[in-house]
């Protein structure tokens, strides 16, 4: 018998509890910053030629849009497998956030346009958090034994 | 043993999980404060280098009417477009006390890349150039022939050419970066302006008549030999040229940069100051509860056979370990922010701003988690000694009454 | 074995003398108490006696070396493997499980896995063997009584001072303590402790009664 066989089931579950829906808090709010940063806190570049910039200011609302959704669903499901799952999804799309400005849709080439000096590094923090969120939820999950709540 | 020591330390802080976690938070703030605000200081320090060695000559002759936005495209890198007379240069290069002349002619140029963003294109005569020259980062010899240029460091180029007035032009050589507008800036020798100005006419771009005419300079960079006064020299300027030219002083403008850069460091200077006393405060505050709480622990640690100095030693590893991590996440939040965002702050301050690079960041990053963790220690140190010192039992009677 | 002479200690900001010249003496594989009415200086005593609260005056000696008059480390020495002081208190991590609070302040002495087999063992012959798990906050007064004494001879130490094991207790968790104290002393082990308890007459091969001055 030893203190890894045997649970404090009580204080495991209130921990979980917790856990579940702050992380989707967490979510919900990086969706909804990857959708107003280049739209309304650092917009990309005003022009009625669509350029690079506003091929990637859609994608990331779209993207924005699904981690925002995912939050919302990460908070329905007790199961900590899918929630997990989830939190894999959410590392990608973390991932997917900073490849779209600087990889694939891209942006502006002129370092000191809008989009690269100010939308860009934006989107780079926020992603970044994304993926850290992601990972250490993840984590977590995996480390805190088979326990649903 | 070192797996037993990190257990015992884990252990320890999560016994005290609310007070180790505004242990982290104060820390973490300590750090992005220090980290964020050397990062600034130093690049804004890195621009004005650089500045100081761009504004390389004592006096530039710009067209009468235009200091101003000479002024500007210089510090601020706002694009302009102003002429006076090609032939000033010849006038004034035989003047007595100028030991070098160089001139340079400015054009705007939409990018074909991006069709709303202006790229500055600059003709200057390779021959007699002082200003561009120790700035081409490849070590490029040769003549600037017709349809080849020079770049600005944040000029980005598709297969070695560059795209204007709808023409191909090759790149040859690259600036090395400045920290200013001058990184968005297109070089040509002078004898390309005729060809440039006639492809800029073929693609139906707007050219304004003097541009059209061609025999026109947009500024002239005078040195001077020592001993030479200024308001002399430029006199005689004058009286050979005639009052067609303001002068700008490269060496002032640097000197309102430098004043400039002294106030914000001042500023930056005094909210880390003042932060950091702030911050020390609060950490004195909270190690004083989170050891003096531990006292009957401690207490009975010794009672059964620990030291008071590995009761130290713990204490202060905790609090270490603890501040370590802090400091950690406040310079990796602080480098996520200020490093991406560093184009903006330059822009913001309207003062020249290089960024860090990867090894430079990465020092900084060891110093302030070295500054933080001695700052933390300092902090909970007389609180060690004294709760180390208690008598055990006076401290365990305290606990049961 | 542990033998106190002339011992006298006085609190400083009261001034009163709670120990006057005692003169006592632990055997090897005696259990013994000390009784006493409140403020007559039995837990001042049994302190005195562990190591941990120098008096004004006098010695205590342990295998004819004076306690106090031991270097830091040497005194931890034997406190960690030969004196071992149970305080009135139940003093436990409230974060760490029972298990952990008995085992980690002995992690750098032995391996971790015999450290928590035996301390389980312990436990289970107080009857507590299925609480190592729990945390602190959901263990009865008695029953984390039981986990500071098993903390207390998990090194197995020649001599344990324990202050009031049973005070606050049912009759059947007090015998129990008491019952288990008992044992260890007639292993061959030295057991003192400061009690108002009257069934420790049942226990204890003598008592000393200490009186208020």
């Amino acid at each position: 018998m030893t203190s890894n066989t045997i649970f404090n089931n009580l204080k495991l579950r209130k921990t979980l509890m917790k856990n579940r829906f702050i992380v989707a808090a967490l979510f919900l709010l990086a969706g909804l910053l990857v959708i107003l940063i280049p739209t309304v806190l650092f917009p990309v570049c005003e022009s009625e030629m669509k350029m690079a910039c506003y091929y990637t200011k859609q994608a990331e609302i779209g993207v924005g849009a699904v981690i925002l959704l995912l939050g919302i669903v990460s908070a329905l499901f007790s199961d900590k497998k899918i929630r997990a799952g989830i939190s894999i999804a959410q590392f990608f799309n973390g991932a997917l956030v900073l490849a779209l400005p600087l990889k694939l849709t891209g942006l502006c080439k002129m370092s000191d346009m809008a989009c690269k000096a100010k939308t860009q590094p934006a989107l780079i923090v926020i992603s970044v958090l994304v993926l850290v969120i992601a990972g250490v939820n993840f984590g977590y999950l995996a480390a805190t034994g088979n326990k649903d709540d | 043993m070192i797996k037993t020591k990190i257990r015992s330390i884990l252990s320890g802080i999560r016994s005290r999980i609310f007070y180790s976690t505004c242990l982290v938070i104060t820390t973490a703030v300590l750090s992005f404060m220090l980290f964020s605000g050397s990062i600034i200081k130093s690049s804004l320090d890195k621009g004005m280098d650089n500045m100081d060695r761009r504004l390389g000559s004592d006096i530039m002759l710009v067209p009468k009417g235009s200091r101003e936005e000479a002024e500007n495209l210089l510090l601020e890198g706002q694009r302009g477009t102003f002429y006076f007379d090609g032939s000033v240069d010849d006038k004034v290069k035989d003047i007595e006390g100028i030991s070098e002349v160089t001139s340079q002619c400015f054009l705007k140029s939409l990018s074909a890349d991006c069709c709303s963003s202006e790229v500055e294109l600059v003709f200057y005569d390779p021959d007699t150039d002082f200003v561009v020259g120790p700035w081409i980062e490849t070590n490029y010899k040769s003549d600037l022939k017709k349809d080849n240029v020079i770049v600005g460091s944040d000029i980005v180029t598709e297969n070695g050419t560059i795209k204007l007035f709808g023409k191909d032009y090759e790149v040859v050589s690259q600036m090395a970066k400045t920290g200013t507008a001058l990184d968005s800036s297109v070089y040509f020798s002078d004898d390309s302006m005729a060809s440039v100005i006639a492809d800029a006419e073929e693609k139906n771009s707007f050219l304004t008549e003097e541009q059209k005419d061609g025999d026109i300079l947009s500024s002239v960079f005078i040195n001077l030999k020592d001993g030479y006064n200024e308001d002399d020299v430029i006199r005689e300027c004058h009286a050979k040229a005639g009052d067609i030219f303001d002068v700008v002083y490269p060496k002032q403008l640097n000197e309102s940069l430098s004043d400039n850069l002294l106030r914000i460091t001042d500023i930056v200077g005094a909210v880390v100051l003042i932060g950091g006393i702030l911050l020390f405060g609060i950490l004195v505050l909270i190690n004083s509860v989170i050891i003096e709480s531990r006292k009957q622990e401690v207490a009975l640690l010794r009672v059964l056979g620990n030291s008071k100095s590995k009761m130290a030693l713990m204490l202060i590893s905790e609090t270490g370990a603890v501040s370590l991590f802090g400091s950690l996440v406040g310079c990796l939040l602080g480098a996520l922010i200020v490093i991406p965002f560093g184009r903006y702050i330059g822009m913001s301050l309207s003062m020249p701003y290089l960024g860090p690079s990867f090894i430079g960041a990465s020092v900084q990053v060891i110093v302030i988690m070295a500054i933080v963790f001695l700052v933390a220690l300092v902090s909970s140190i007389l609180f060690v000694f004294h709760v180390t010192g208690i008598e055990p039992y006076l401290a365990l009677k305290k606990e049961a009454e | 074995m542990l033998a106190s002479e002339n011992v006298i200690y006085r609190y400083k900001k009261n001034k009163r003398t709670i120990l006057d010249s005692v003169n006592y003496s632990l055997e090897e594989g005696c259990f013994s108490a000390v009784m006493g009415e409140s403020g007559s200086g039995k837990s001042t005593f049994l302190a005195v006696m562990a190591g941990i609260l120098k008096p004004l005056e006098g010695t205590v000696r342990y295998n004819d070396v004076d306690l106090y008059e031991l270097k830091d480390k040497e005194l931890s020495r034997i406190h960690r493997n030969s004196i071992c002081y149970v305080p009135q208190s139940n003093i436990m991590l409230k974060n760490i499980t029972v298990l952990e609070n008995i085992v980690n302040p002995y992690l750098e002495t032995a391996s971790d896995d015999d450290l928590k087999e035996k301390a389980v063992s312990l436990l289970e012959k107080l009857g507590i063997g299925n609480l190592a798990g729990n945390y602190p906050y959901e263990l009865s007064g008695g029953e984390l009584k039981r986990a500071s004494i098993v903390r207390a001879v998990l090194m197995d130490p020649k001599v344990i001072i324990a202050d009031e094991p049973t005070t606050g207790l049912d009759k059947e968790t007090g015998n129990r303590i008491l019952s288990f104290l008992s044992e260890y002393a007639k292993a061959g082990n030295s057991v003192l402790v400061a009690t108002h308890d009257e069934h420790i007459e049942g226990y204890a091969d003598n008592i000393l009664r200490l009186e208020r001055s």
